[in-house]
């Protein structure tokens, strides 16, 4: 096993890639052979006192042959090298814990006012439900408590009076994961995709902005695809036609496209497609699981999951696919983002141990136009 | 009533020099090489008996999304993941367990385990016990043959009793599928007296033991807390005596019972005990948790911990308690939830068992009843394979850090060296100082035979 010089600064640790990218070692995790073999890139021989100039990282752009030059010309180098340093290698954004009871959540959405939460909690008798949450010190409640079946995926339509969720209609059994569309309260609920004629599911449901249309997955006519239904559960039309898994949409701010995960290409990559034109493009290229993609409430950025480094993080990236940024960078598991209404972005972690809601304290998009 | 005297006698664990001569003779009538040399080493070491914990992964992982990845398979086979380098060279695991990637040299994969029942209920008796003799079908249809004991029961057996901890604990409810329990969970043939003692773990409620529920207006509903549990404890004695409940119960419960009220016993149970870094190594869920449990009781000396990663086979999306058995959204469970904790969990069992020196004298086994299906089936998912699946195991002296047995390109047969279940409990019997001499003194046959590749 190789290992290439990227490396990756963690805070107070390094990570090492191979040279496939298909192990990620901490320098305190790898063991002794490994870590002997991960090749440092030596510090700057200059300021380090030690070797010929020719040795400096940034020899390259010494062209004097004086000390003053290299001194000069290596400052250069570094402050260039700081300037064109991606997010990534930055600090990240810090984060408030919104949550702290500890068990599995996936899916937080914001309500399109900002005044409540809705998440999908694993309870300790290995339910699913949806909860509530309208501030830290206000204890969450339990949305459709009257519901006995398993419940989840909640996201609210654009102006905040409808909900569309999943709910599992036979238990025990093997997927009959129906599409449910109630008003906010949870009140007057009906089905608007499902399959009576045998198991399949239809989840992760994303609203058009003019609420009119949902986006969603479904197993219905054999493999996992995108379909849009109008929200009286009628026109159901299929999106997408691919052996492989097309999952996690979600509607442009705009209407006019749709992002989603799909294993088309090998992984998990990300896609857009156009919905004019039917055509779909690619996003990501990473080698590495990138998932559950989310687009900004301005529509020009894109928060996802990823393992690209090892480990689930949650990235930022153009809504042309292009400068991917890793916000979160830490060693727990990040997962399933969402955007507040204000451009902050919303995360499961369990970066304390536990798995909680977090939410960046600055705002990492500009609002909703 | 115990035969404390004919247990030592058959407990080869003794490590004695008389008794690898009794051994030796033995061979001389029939006893299998492996058994003999088994007992030659175990003879030579003074090392305390081994345990054994069993991470029962209940429902049937994939093999191809977890320890027998097929990256040149067509896409309907090898699913999104890739696999990742480990620590040892050559070997590769999911991507989906970097944890586990770091510690390979501490585990030995099996690739070519099959059987030939794609019953969840039948293949849990199977692997539990390595026959399907009496075991039941999800219709209810019992097998013929007398249902044999599980592998916590003939150590429990063979160990025999200790008056201040059962030998044989699972930690998790009973086995369902369908909502009916299957078989092979205990004695056996051997008798209730060897039915595992049941314990679990449930985040935010903490340790709970199921048969206190026999106890009147005693129930884990009330066990709210670590206090609770320790309230309740101390109140056990004067409760014993008066409970009609408890005057029935047989002699191991009441031993199990007697266990709970001892101080040295809320030791064992109490998670609390362990420091913050420790418990958050392990995860913060119940199978995380319960690991960290069968850890502890190893290390207080019970022979046989049993780990269940849940009670029902069916996912939580499909009104269980998160089993294995994935028809469909395999992949999202995977990704999600299973995966990572699978992976944190294992992985931080093997490296507390390492570092506390207690590995080369714990055997851990991770498998379930069987694979999935090599091919996706339509609805995202993957159903029942028997006919080739992995298997996880560690310390206790095997040889690890290698692959044992090959699936085939699509990884739906054995390509080499197919085993049995039969075949790794007896080699981890044998680990255990338990051969064909032991099993046929309490009248049973042999379940298979030596894997040698993990000696």
């Amino acid at each position: 096993m190789g290992f290439s010089s990227e490396v990756i600064n963690r805070g107070n640790s390094i990570q090492f890639l191979d040279l496939d990218r298909s192990v990620i070692l901490t320098n305190n995790a790898a063991p002794d052979s490994v870590r002997d073999r991960v090749p440092l890139s030596p510090p700057c021989s200059l300021f380090s006192g030690r070797g010929e100039w020719r040795d400096c990282c940034c020899a390259p752009l010494i062209v004097g042959n004086t000390q003053v030059l290299r001194v000069v010309a290596c400052v250069l180098f570094l402050l260039t090298c700081l300037l064109f340093t991606p997010l990534s290698a930055a600090e990240p954004p810090a984060v408030t814990r919104l949550t702290r009871d500890g068990r599995f959540k996936q899916r937080p959405v914001w309500s399109p006012d900002g005044k409540s939460l809705l998440f999908s909690q694993h309870t300790g008798d290995n339910k699913i439900m949806i909860l509530q949450w309208t501030g830290e010190n206000v204890p969450v409640q339990q949305l459709m408590s009257a519901v006995k079946l398993p419940q989840l995926d909640a996201i609210w339509s654009a102006d905040g009076k409808w909900l569309a969720w999943t709910k599992v209609e036979q238990t025990p059994g093997q997927g009959n994961l129906d599409l449910w569309v109630s008003l906010a309260d949870g009140s007057e609920p009906h089905l608007i995709a499902g399959n009576t004629a045998g198991l399949s599911h239809e989840e992760w449901a994303s609203w058009s902005p003019d609420g009119k249309r949902l986006v969603f997955t479904s197993t219905f006519e054999k493999n996992q695809e995108l379909y849009v239904v109008d929200v009286s559960g009628e026109n159901r039309q299929r999106l997408t036609n691919d052996p492989a898994f097309d999952v996690h949409p979600h509607w442009s701010p705009d209407g006019k496209k749709i992002v989603f995960a799909t294993s088309r290409w090998g992984d998990f990559e990300l896609a857009v497609l156009d919905l004019a034109t039917s055509t779909v493009t690619r996003l990501t290229t990473s080698r590495g699981l990138d998932d559950y993609p989310v687009w900004s409430p301005d529509g020009t950025q894109i928060a996802f999951t990823s393992n690209r480094d090892g480990n689930f993080e949650i990235y930022l990236i153009q809504a042309d696919g292009s400068d991917p940024r890793n916000i979160t960078q830490q060693p727990g598991s990040d997962n399933f983002p969402g955007w507040s209404p204000d451009g902050k972005v919303i995360f499961v972690s369990n970066r304390d141990n536990r798995f909680d809601l977090y939410q960046t304290t600055v705002p990492l998009s500009k609002p909703a136009f | 009533m115990l035969r404390w005297g004919r247990i030592r006698t058959l407990d080869c664990q003794g490590r004695s020099r008389r008794a690898f001569l009794h051994a030796g003779s033995l061979a001389a009538l029939g006893l299998s090489l492996p058994d003999a040399l088994r007992m030659r080493a175990t003879a030579a070491d003074s090392s305390p008996p081994r345990s054994m914990i069993l991470l029962w992964l209940w429902g049937g992982p994939s093999h191809i999304d977890t320890f027998d990845m097929k990256p040149q398979a067509p896409q309907e086979f090898r699913g999104p993941y890739r696999p990742v380098a480990t620590n040892v060279p050559g070997i590769e695991v999911c991507e989906l367990f970097p944890r586990l990637a770091r510690c390979a040299d501490k585990y030995a994969i099996v690739r070519s385990l099959h059987h030939d029942t794609n019953d969840h209920g039948i293949g849990g008796t199977v692997g539990l016990t390595s026959s399907t003799a009496g075991g039941a079908s999800l219709g209810g249809i019992v097998l013929p043959g007398q249902l044999k004991p599980t592998h916590g029961a003939i150590v429990s057996r063979l160990r025999g009793f200790r008056p201040d901890i059962p030998s044989f604990i699972t930690l998790g409810g009973n086995l369902t599928q369908g909502r009916r329990p299957i078989r092979g969970e205990g004695g056996g043939s051997l008798g209730s007296l060897y039915d595992p003692f049941r314990m679990d773990y449930e985040v935010d409620v903490g340790v709970k033991i199921p048969d206190l529920d026999l106890i009147p207006g005693l129930n884990s509903a009330t066990l709210n807390s670590r206090q609770d549990l320790l309230a309740a404890m101390e109140q056990l004695p004067q409760r014993l005596d008066q409970s009609p409940s408890v005057q029935r119960l047989d002699q191991f419960y009441q031993q199990a019972f007697s266990l709970l009220t001892s101080g040295k016993a809320r030791k064992f149970f109490d998670l609390d005990q362990e420091s913050p870094a420790v418990q958050n190594a392990y995860g913060h869920f119940r199978f995380g948790q319960c690991c960290l449990m069968a850890r502890r009781l190893v290390e207080s000396g019970v022979p046989f911990v049993q780990v269940n990663w849940s009670s029902t086979v069916e996912p939580v999306e499909d009104g269980g308690e998160g089993g294995w058995d994935m028809h469909d959204r395999n992949f999202s469970i995977m990704q999600d939830r299973h995966a990572w904790m699978l992976d944190q969990s294992v992985s931080a069992l093997l490296n507390d068992l390492d570092q506390r020196g207690m590995l080369e004298q714990t055997i851990v086994m991770a498998v379930g009843e069987f694979g999935r299906t090599p091919r996706i089936n339509p609805k995202a998912g993957r159903d029942h394979w028997e006919h080739c699946y992995s298997g996880l195991v560690a310390g206790g002296g095997l040889k690890c850090g290698q692959v044992v047995g090959a699936s085939d390109a699509l990884g739906e047969r054995p390509a080499a060296r197919p085993m049995h279940p039969g075949d790794l409990a007896m080699t981890l019997y044998g680990q255990l100082g338990i051969g064909t001499t032991q099993l046929t003194g309490v009248g049973l046959a042999p379940p298979g035979e030596v894997i040698e590749e993990l000696l």
